[in-house]
């Protein structure tokens, strides 16, 4: 009986609001200080000047983590590093101005998101797959060399879609019903 | 309202790259923070938040040792020190799935990479002027899923039979059957 009382009981809870003691309000408006904004993309217009030598210490450091899958195998935790990696790399290119390195990277990201059990999977699958993570990394490197950052280069956006598409008909072909990052 | 700044906020960013902890430190130091602690993993974070008591912490999720949402289930223990703290979850995860995953660990706010100085403003103000209760139910605890309640269409069963059972110390606690 209690224990039905528990399954259908739950507390909604206010918690104190310290934050707005602490917050201090200029003016009017909608709480966004356009100065501030303003000083904050400055100043990672200032790191900017920076973003080339981290852009190529992050593609280094994928690279790196593509290699030692290859050695020690995609399946284990060189597998796992290698999609942190990729990962980090997605989530950072755009801010660094390639954009296509994160679209890239997040067709790498959906390729190891869509498979929960690859170790499972037959060799040729397991190879595949390798392969065409490691022809991410290969047009990662190929964007960087070429200073390829957005679609309006018509042919990173060539090489970047059949990339993306090659990765989509992969999971469709050998892991179907395992993409779930839809 | 008027505009915010951030000067008396204490931050800790947990990321274990430390390119994205200096353009998080640049923005937030740009809106007028200047307490801000960097920690590289979930347990360092961890540490940090136990002994810095921050007003927010700013998550990334894919982290060594402790990722982001092992650490956000650490942090909504009703027991811990502070359960309640705010926590923006910066990710370059955008599937739906994830974002749902990232709210039943409880996270407060998510914010997709690639980020900019005004959509992490936008989820820090976001976080101070439109908290979210809490909930605790079986299985569950941390701010309730549900932020739209105004614009819910359907019943909203939360509203039936609540009782105020306790308003002690500064928390305010509803219970619903």
């Amino acid at each position: 009986m209690a224990e039905e009382q528990e399954d259908t009981t739950f507390q909604m809870i206010t918690p104190p609001n310290h934050l707005k003691s602490k917050v201090k309000v200029i003016g009017s408006g909608d709480g966004i200080d356009m100065e501030a904004v303003a000083r904050a993309e400055a100043a990672i217009s200032e790191l900017s000047v920076e973003f080339d030598d981290w852009l190529a210490d992050e593609v280094e450091r994928l690279g790196k983590a593509q290699e030692r899958a290859a050695r020690e195998g995609i399946t284990g935790e060189a597998g796992d590093e290698f999609f942190r990696v990729a990962h980090d790399l997605k989530g950072q290119a755009g801010t660094f101005g390639y954009p296509l390195i994160t679209d890239t990277c997040a067709s790498l990201c959906r390729l190891f998101d869509s498979i929960k059990d690859l170790e499972s999977q037959p060799d040729s699958v397991i190879e595949k797959f390798a392969r065409l993570a490691e022809n991410h990394v290969f047009t990662v490197r190929a964007l960087v060399s070429g200073q390829i950052k957005d679609i309006s280069h018509p042919m990173g956006k060539k090489l970047t879609q059949e990339l993306y598409a090659t990765t989509l008909k992969f999971i469709e072909r050998f892991l179907p019903g395992e993409d779930s990052g839809k | 309202m008027g505009s915010m700044h951030f000067d008396r906020m204490r931050f800790v960013i947990a990321d274990d790259n430390a390119h994205m902890r200096r353009i998080i430190r640049a923005i937030l130091h740009s809106l007028g923070a200047r307490e801000i602690h960097e920690a590289e993993d979930g347990a360092v974070a961890l540490e940090m938040i136990e002994n810095q008591q921050p007003d927010i912490l700013i998550t990334d999720w894919v982290m060594p040792v402790i990722d982001g949402i092992e650490l956000v289930q650490f942090i909504r223990n009703p027991k811990g020190r502070c359960p309640f703290l705010p926590i923006i979850m910066l990710t370059g995860h955008t599937e739906k799935r994830r974002i749902q995953e990232a709210r039943d660990a409880g996270v407060t706010e998510f914010l997709a990479k690639p980020i900019s100085a005004t959509s992490l403003y936008e989820r820090i103000i976001s976080v101070v002027e439109m908290p979210r209760p809490f909930v605790k139910a079986k299985g569950y605890f941390g701010p309730c899923r549900r932020r739209q309640v105004k614009n819910h269409k359907g019943q909203n069963r939360r509203e039936k039979d609540n009782v105020i059972i306790d308003d002690g110390e500064d928390a305010h606690t509803q219970i619903m059957v």
